[in-house]
């Protein structure tokens, strides 16, 4: 095997910016949309923005086990559109997915089509402007956008999962382009920030990163108590046609994403985030005889506790308590999310040196 | 495990064919043997799937004797 360099190479194009652009697609290193070619001065600028070396070495990224440094993220953040202050986010956004129990490799390619779902907290989002808002999923924000899109090229250029070869999403979503980057609406959850609940503190930024198969929307906008909003909750995410509730006991993470409206309402009715996700553990549940036969049965993670022989008995859409992830986001209205994992990943976290 | 010093041979669906010969060459596996066998392989009753390992078995000891 060639001798791993931990410096990326370079390359001279003759040509304009469209030239550039043509030359990145045709070597398979765009996702279908333009790029920013990463010339040397605008990956410094990136580089300026962290005290770590442009050669050190985060990782191997899979399947391909491409070699992961602090200027080949510098350059994917480039072509992705970041603003170098953006950086730390996304360096902190890949040595998330590197962690081992993040599954990087087998999330990229399974056909499941998961891609990254960030969540940003601390006071970093606001100071970058990554919205947590109105429309905070769609992808229409430049830091949201670009910060997503630079680890999913990161982990297509570095990793190697690419629909010609690796990737095998059988459907995917549009989350393998831009990712899901948003921040947590801190200001308007009625709950301590999510990260905190996690035993960061709350002067601290992070990112905590999930592989998740989608976007799953709850919409509940006639009821006017709390516990009415959980009703249609709970029955929203009793859903069969996810593999989750068969592969629990893989401690995949649960994205449960509340419109303010939504939390508001909820936390007014006396419940805290702790409480929440014991409630929704207890009743985000299908009956034995729904699963049976049904999705991955056949690879089905259950604990013993799970009697098979009683039809009736209730099998809960994750492992414990703690798999819930309840982070509030978005803007005005009564449309809240759910976002399960995907297979295998239980997701991470990292803090976001700045 | 071939990296262990234990002959293997993969099986997999034509469909994910290419995969893993990308898989076996980052593995510094390139001539890593492998047998392909029909795809889908998940939606196939029990008896089906029985008959398509009883005939994976002579291309498996196949790979795995040649070498």
């Amino acid at each position: 095997m060639p001798a791993v360099t931990a410096r990326a190479s370079r390359r001279t194009i003759d040509g304009d910016f469209v030239e550039a652009v043509r030359y990145l697609e045709r070597e398979g290193w765009t996702d279908g949309l333009p790029v920013i070619p990463p010339t040397e001065s605008l990956v410094g600028e990136m580089l300026s923005h962290t005290k770590h070396a442009p050669d050190e070495v985060l990782g191997r990224m899979e399947p391909l086990r491409g070699t992961v440094t602090v200027e080949k993220v510098a350059a994917n953040a480039v072509m992705a559109g970041c603003e170098p202050e953006y950086f730390p986010v996304v360096l902190a956004s890949v040595r998330a997915v590197l962690q081992p129990q993040f599954h990087v490799g087998s999330t990229a390619c399974t056909t499941g089509g998961s891609a990254p779902t960030i969540i940003v907290n601390g006071p970093i989002a606001r100071r970058l402007g990554i919205s947590g808002g109105t429309a905070c999923f769609g992808g229409n924000i430049k830091p949201n956008a670009t910060i997503g899109r630079a680890l999913r090229l990161v982990m297509r250029n570095l990793g190697g999962a690419k629909p010609d070869g690796m990737e095998k999403s059988t459907q995917a979503w549009p989350g393998k382009i831009v990712g899901c980057c948003f921040a947590e609406n801190e200001a308007r959850s009625p709950w301590e920030p999510f990260h905190v609940s996690r035993g960061h503190a709350p002067e601290s930024s992070v990112v905590s990163v999930v592989a998740t198969r989608g976007i799953y929307p709850m919409t509940e906008g006639t009821q006017t108590t709390g516990e009415g909003v959980i009703e249609t909750l709970v029955a929203a995410m009793r859903y069969v046609g996810t593999p989750i509730f068969h592969q629990m006991r893989n401690r995949l993470p649960l994205i449960v994403a509340l419109c303010p409206e939504h939390a508001q309402e909820i936390a007014r009715a006396g419940f805290g985030r702790q409480q929440l996700c014991d409630l929704l553990y207890a009743e985000v549940r299908l009956p034995v005889r729904e699963l049976i036969g049904r999705v991955y049965y056949g690879a089905r993670a259950w604990p013993e506790w799970i009697d098979e022989s009683d039809p009736d008995a209730r099998v809960p859409i994750v492992a414990t308590p703690d798999d819930i992830w309840i982070v509030v986001a978005g803007g005005d209205g009564r449309h809240s999310a759910w976002m399960p994992a995907w297979g295998v990943c239980q997701g991470a976290a990292e803090t976001i040196e700045v | 495990m071939e990296q262990q010093g234990r002959p293997a041979v993969t099986v997999v669906t034509q469909a994910f064919e290419g995969a893993a010969v990308a898989r076996a060459a980052a593995l510094g596996l390139p001539d890593h043997p492998r047998v392909a066998i029909a795809h889908p392989l998940a939606s196939r009753r029990g008896d089906e799937v029985e008959r398509m390992a009883v005939a994976a078995v002579a291309p498996v000891v196949a790979a795995l004797v040649k070498r």
